[in-house]
């Protein structure tokens, strides 16, 4: 009688502790970047990995990458730690409806109040298309990028009597309810490989309050190759061919050339902060009259120079190999870039990390 | 003189009808000098039942509640008596012989009772019965396990048939789930509080009783009592180290008593819940990685809850009746482990089923002194049973260990309750693809699977209204006539949708759904009769069912009849009683073959079928030959030998030349032969045991079904044969099935023989130790699309399991109660279970598991980058960001290979143990 005595008191207590739980699935990702080099390779992916911009916070980089374990070969859209290391989302076409068609997300950027702007293009890859059957401009939450809203399908026309739009590039947010950005022409040319050869017409706002958006032309932009925000309402925007850079109110429309890489070479993917400014410079870059494209600027990557335009300095960032589409930190520490390794023949660009003098 | 105490059960006794809620007392009341006493009353408990004398002393109370009861026999000019603790047993007849002495005498009064079930001639059926308290004494826990203790029985199959051939009665109300009895279980359980007793019938049980041709379950509700009286139980695994804690909580409350105006109740709540609520004993997984390793390696999204309750409400009515109100619910949320959601686990599917049932028993009562006794039972049921199966829209949070009262509400629930299938046409909201998870150990997309569930939605309901009349009618003490009948109307409504995230198109059928009324109505007559030394038991039943309304499947149903006749001869030869019996059993299909398949199909083959809405009755023809004895005073022995035949078992047939546009019909046959052999000694001198022994033989002759098996064959003219039948054994073929059980008690004497026990004053300790040998089951080759030998050409490992209870009684405070340790699988034995039908083992070889790692690469050659969510450094042998070629992916392919490869549900339980304490009060 004892022992039961002894062993109530002793099976009341127990009952207060806690069962074990079944076992959970770690994490199993590397906690950080890959190496804390500089510069410093923020993906290894063996497709080409391009077009990063920054979260407006500085927290991540976005960009685009290919989807290589699905043989329809979509393109999605990523955010890198900006540190880098494993991603923090993706944002692609997983549905099984999608699976029999490459589905493209790309030309993305996020406004400071947390929407994402960016493009679809869409071709059924069974049938080997060289051009998307379908393609628009969405706007969607970052935080539910699976519920768009359709702004205006591509191409367009700008009436009356403009030019047709068939693809923008380089987005950036004038406040959270419009863009600009570069409007494009596409060729799309079946040679050895299959091509896709993007070439700028010029600037255009496109307001996202109206649906289908409403698209307002920039005059004195045309072939323009890159755009970046400034202080205001004001632009830098580069033109396909042009070492220089040019800066343009919108309110006022008065444009002014702020630096010329002259003999440098052709200048491109502008970024701007204060009064540093940076861009892509010469490189493995040509700019051709062709007889049936007209004018074509090919890239495949420069230098990146940086421009101290209170001090009229420019200093080429020491680095082997070539970068394009750089996007400037919102702190305007470090620039996160489309790398092509130089002698190497990579299968495409990975995204770097660098920091600015 | 043991010949001439049966020849006065023959006289005074006639068992009553096996597999029901009452028994009957019997006796003979003399006076002191031992002259026979006639005109005495003998009544029970306040009078309202009873009989009196005949000219020979001898008196027979008829339909008497299964339980305790007081006995009184009086006689003018003589001195009452009376017995307190008369033990009525369903089905049997209670031996309780008086003494009356007049009021002036001196002689000492006499009584002597007996239940003496074993040797009573006139109870033809095969009765193994097991008390409510005495489950208490076992280490069991449910009905469906004290009633697995019986030979002949494997889990829920009983003499070689199918689960679901068995039929449920409750407090003598047939309760069955016509709809998917086969894999779905009754849904409702009745908490063994509540009980008085618990039998399995496996022949010979009454003609009142259909729907089953394999055994019949019977359960007794116990009545309120004159006092309240209750008992609170607490049982747990929290204390144990942490491989035997496997997160069991268990709570049990149970009362019951007198309320106002003679109206009595009892009621009973039983709720369990366990993290891993269906734990194995499969080997522990190797790799380190994987998280299973770490003890004590419960599985994942296997947690269970179930709450049990029944109450019952005694009501007399005037001096001749009563009225019996009983309820009882039960629900039971299960999640599931899917190998695939091992690492998604939310997605995981889940499953509600949840069973009510409320009835009403009204019994007329024969008058003491009627001639011809005449009792009538009028007995109203409704059982609903509602099963649901999906995805969850959230997972239940745990408040008290595996406890969480979630209601658990469905992906698609909404649409399946409605039956909506134009709505599910389309995609149904909230499902969303799988795809590969990218959260396993491994990384590689292969096996695993996440993001969405596997997109299905499960719903059926099976509602039935019951009545039913029976009557027992006295023809002297010689003759009994029993006779009635039921009618049932019922309710059948089913829903599924598969690959819900996908609009129906070439690759995903239309949702099923069906909505159908059936009806069925049986009549039966039995007699029991008494002459000299024998005892005949002759009876008939007729029963009807009608689908009456679609199916859904376009195909007409006729009303399906069957005559069952039934017929038993006892006799007592040189101390030992002797029954040779036949009876003929019938049940209606499962519903579930009678609509579009919307089940999982646990026949042969495994294939979409179309139902068949014309199905006709499954039957089955049994003869036995039975002897009792009695070896020695403390000791029982039965022994059965029988012959079942059963025909019309439900198949599939082909349809059409296709294998895969077949249809369900009444197309298989099946022969059971065996012996049962049962040895008990009841506890007396603080021991008992009982050994229960069956050797079977159940083998199936099937037409042949989807040209299962092309053995051409070259007759004597030389032309080729297809056969056109086959026989192999049945799925339940279990040839050897061995249960023993102790039971001891260390009683005053037993310490006072060795002192050194003084500490263990009191223990009870009961003992179950089982050796069964293994079931058949059928090899295909590696596809899976071919069979290799014969169905069931092949047999599992035997299975061997010790459980043990000990329990202390203890007094805490005013309360009387007592701890208890309840252990199952002692000796931890792993059983397998069953296999894998490709290798017969519960595993793939490295082998196997090599290929599916090679084919699970070829699909996904690409490399992982750093990047990716995939990425594992341990993988990326040089280093370089990228996980690429088959040096470093392989190894990840193998081992998720390993992993999804496990064998987990081959295997039996571990040792589970459990500490409860509970209080009387």
């Amino acid at each position: 009688m004892k022992v039961a005595r002894i062993a109530l008191p002793v099976l009341l207590a127990v009952i207060a502790c806690d069962h074990p739980t079944p076992p959970e699935p770690g994490n199993y990702t590397p906690g950080g970047p890959f190496s804390t080099a500089v510069p410093r390779q923020l993906t290894f992916s063996p497709g080409p990995d391009l077009t990063p911009t920054w979260l407006p916070d500085g927290s991540g980089i976005l960009y685009q990458f290919e989807r290589l374990d699905q043989p329809d070969g979509d393109r999605c859209l990523g955010i890198l730690p900006a540190e880098g290391g494993t991603l923090r989302a993706e944002i692609c076409n997983n549905t099984l409806a999608g699976a029999d068609s490459t589905d493209a997300y790309g030309d993305a950027a996020v406004s400071s109040l947390g929407r994402i702007f960016f493009t679809r293009a869409s071709a059924a890859w069974r049938l080997h298309n060289l051009a998307p059957a379908v393609a628009d401009i969405v706007v969607a939450n970052l935080a539910t990028p699976w519920i768009v809203r359709s702004i205006r399908s591509l191409p367009y026309s700008v009436a009356p009597g403009g030019p047709t739009h068939f693809a923008v590039a380089q987005p950036r947010w004038l406040g959270d309810s419009a863009v600009v950005y570069v409007a494009q022409n596409v060729f799309y040319i079946r040679g050895v490989g299959y091509d896709t050869l993007r070439v700028g017409i010029e600037l255009a706002r496109m307001d996202l309050r109206v649906s289908p958006g409403s698209v307002t032309r920039i005059p004195g932009t045309d072939s323009a190759s890159s755009v970046a925000l400034g202080a205001g309402d004001t632009i830098y925007y580069t033109v396909a061919g042009d070492s220089r850079v040019f800066r343009r109110t919108l309110g006022s429309g008065d444009t002014a050339t702020v630096w010329d890489f002259g003999a440098a070479g052709i200048a491109r993917d502008v970024q701007i902060r204060g009064a540093k400014l940076y861009a892509v410079v010469g490189g493995v870059v040509s700019y051709t009259h062709d007889s049936t494209l007209g004018p074509v600027q090919r890239d495949g990557g420069g230098s990146i120079h940086a421009v101290d335009l209170a001090l009229a300095t420019d200093t080429p960032i020491p680095l082997s190999g070539f970068y394009r589409h750089i996007a400037l930190s919102p702190d305007g520490r470090r620039i996160a870039a489309e790398g092509y390794a130089v002698g190497v023949a990579s299968p495409g660009p990975d995204i770097w990390l660098l920091d600015v003098p | 003189m043991r010949r001439g105490l049966l020849a006065f059960v023959l006289v005074a006794g006639a068992a009553p009808l096996a597999g029901q809620a009452t028994g009957a007392i019997a006796g003979r009341v003399r006076d002191s000098s031992g002259a026979p006493l006639p005109f005495a009353r003998v009544v029970v408990g306040n009078g309202r039942q009873g009989a009196e004398t005949d000219s020979l002393g001898n008196y027979r109370i008829r339909e008497v509640q299964a339980g305790w009861h007081q006995v009184t026999a009086r006689r003018v000019g003589f001195q009452a008596v009376s017995r307190d603790s008369v033990l009525v047993q369903a089905g049997q007849t209670t031996i309780a012989n008086f003494v009356l002495s007049s009021p002036l005498s001196l002689t000492p009064i006499v009584i002597e009772t007996s239940a003496d079930t074993l040797l009573d001639p006139l109870a033809p059926a095969d009765v193994q019965r097991i008390g409510g308290d005495e489950m208490r004494r076992l280490p069991v826990t449910t009905v469906e396990e004290a009633v697995a203790l019986s030979a002949g029985a494997v889990g829920e199959s009983y003499r070689g048939g199918r689960v679901g051939q068995q039929s449920f009665v409750l407090d003598g109300l047939g309760v069955k789930n016509q709809l998917d009895a086969s894999t779905g279980g009754l849904g409702l359980r009745i908490p063994p509080d509540i009980l008085t007793e618990a039998s399995l019938v496996t022949n010979g049980f009454s003609a009142r009783y259909g729907q089953a041709i394999s055994g019949l379950i019977n359960v007794v509700t116990k009545d309120g009592g004159e006092r309240w009286q209750g008992r609170a139980a607490y049982e747990t695994d929290r204390p144990l180290w942490a491989s035997a804690d496997m997160g069991l909580d268990r709570f049990v409350l149970s009362g019951d008593g007198p309320l106002l105006g003679g109206v009595r109740f009892a009621g009973a709540l039983d709720a369990e819940a366990r993290l891993d609520a269906d734990p194995v004993n499969a080997p522990a997984p190797t790799d380190p990685r994987d998280p299973r390793t770490a003890v004590p390696w419960l599985l994942p999204h296997n947690a269970g809850e179930h709450y049990d309750g029944a109450a019952k409400l005694t009501v007399p009515i005037g001096g001749r009746h009563a009225l019996r109100l009983f309820g009882a619910r039960s629900v039971e949320r299960r999640l599931l482990f899917d190998p695939a959601y091992k690492y998604d686990d939310a997605l995981a599917p889940a499953r509600r089923v949840t069973g009510t049932l409320v009835s009403g028993h009204l019994q007329h009562l024969a008058s003491l002194d009627a001639l011809h006794p005449l009792t009538a039972d009028l007995r109203v049921g409704w059982f609903n049973r509602e099963f649901m199966q999906g995805s969850l829209l959230s997972q239940p949070p745990f408040h008290f260990g595996a406890f969480s009262g979630d209601p658990m509400y469905f992906l698609g629930g909404d649409v399946a309750l409605r039956q909506d299938t134009i709505a599910a046409q389309n995609a149904l909201p909230g499902f969303v693809p799988p795809e590969y998870s990218v959260r396993t150990p491994w990384g590689v997309p292969a096996f695993f699977v996440g993001t969405g569930s596997r997109g299905s939605i499960g719903w059926n309901r099976f509602q039935e209204l019951r009545g039913q009349l029976d009557l027992a009618w006295g023809l002297g003490q010689d003759a009994d006539w029993y006779f009635g009948g039921e009618l049932v109307r019922q309710r059948v409504r089913t829903f599924q949708r598969v690959f819900a995230y996908l609009p129906v198109g070439d690759s995903v059928p239309p949702p099923s759904a069906a909505d159908f009324r059936p009806t069925s109505a049986a009549a039966y007559s039995e007699w029991q009769l008494r002459t000299s030394d024998l005892g005949f038991t002759i009876g008939v039943r007729l029963d009807q069912f009608q689908p009456r309304s679609d199916t859904g499947t376009g195909l007409a149903a006729r009303p399906r009849w069957t005559f069952s006749p039934r017929f038993a001869v006892s006799t007592v030869l040189s101390g030992a009683t002797v029954i040779a019996s036949f009876g003929r059993f019938a049940q209606a299909p499962d519903y579930q073959y009678l609509v579009d398949a919307a089940f999982d199909d646990t026949l042969r083959t495994g294939r979409f079928r179309r139902g068949n809405p014309d199905l006709g009755y499954e039957t089955a023809t049994q003869f036995e030959f039975s002897v009792r004895a009695r070896p020695s005073p403390r000791t029982n022995l039965r022994t059965n030998i029988y012959v079942k035949r059963m025909e019309g078992l439900v198949a599939s047939v082909p349809l059409s030349v296709s294998a895969d546009s077949s249809i369900f019909g009444n197309a298989d046959y099946g022969s059971v032969r065996g012996v049962e052999a049962l040895l008990e000694r009841p506890i007396h001198g603080g021991w008992g045991a009982r050994i229960t022994y069956a050797l079977q033989s159940a083998t199936a002759t099937a037409t042949n079904a989807f040209e299962l098996f092309r053995r051409i064959r070259i007759n004597t003219l030389g032309d080729t044969v297809f056969p056109g039948s086959v026989e192999f054994p049945l799925d339940f073929d279990r040839r050897h099935g061995l249960t023993v059980i102790l039971q001891g008690i260390v009683t005053d004497s037993v310490v006072h023989a060795v002192p050194v026990l003084r500490p263990l004053r009191g223990v009870e300790t009961a003992l179950i130790a089982r050796y069964q040998s293994g079931l058949p089951y059928t090899r295909t080759n590696a596809a899976g699309d071919s069979l290799i030998g014969l169905p069931n050409s092949n047999r599992l490992p035997p299975t061997e399991t010790v459980d043990l209870l000990v329990r202390r009684p203890l007094r805490f405070a005013w309360l009387q109660g007592s701890v208890y340790l309840d252990v199952r699988n002692l000796l931890n034995r792993r059983n397998i279970e069953s296999v894998r039908r490709d290798t017969g083992s519960p595993g793939l070889g490295p082998q196997d598991v090599s290929a599916m790692a090679e084919s699970a690469y070829a699909a996904h050659p690409e490399a992982i980058p750093y990047e990716s969510l995939r990425y594992r450094a341990w993988a990326d042998l040089n280093g370089d960001g990228m996980i690429a070629g088959s040096a470093e992916l392989l190894p990840l392919y193998l081992a998720a290979a390993r992993d999804f490869a496990q064998p987990v549900f081959f295997f039996g339980p571990p040792r589970l143990l459990r500490l409860g304490m509970e209080f009387d009060f």
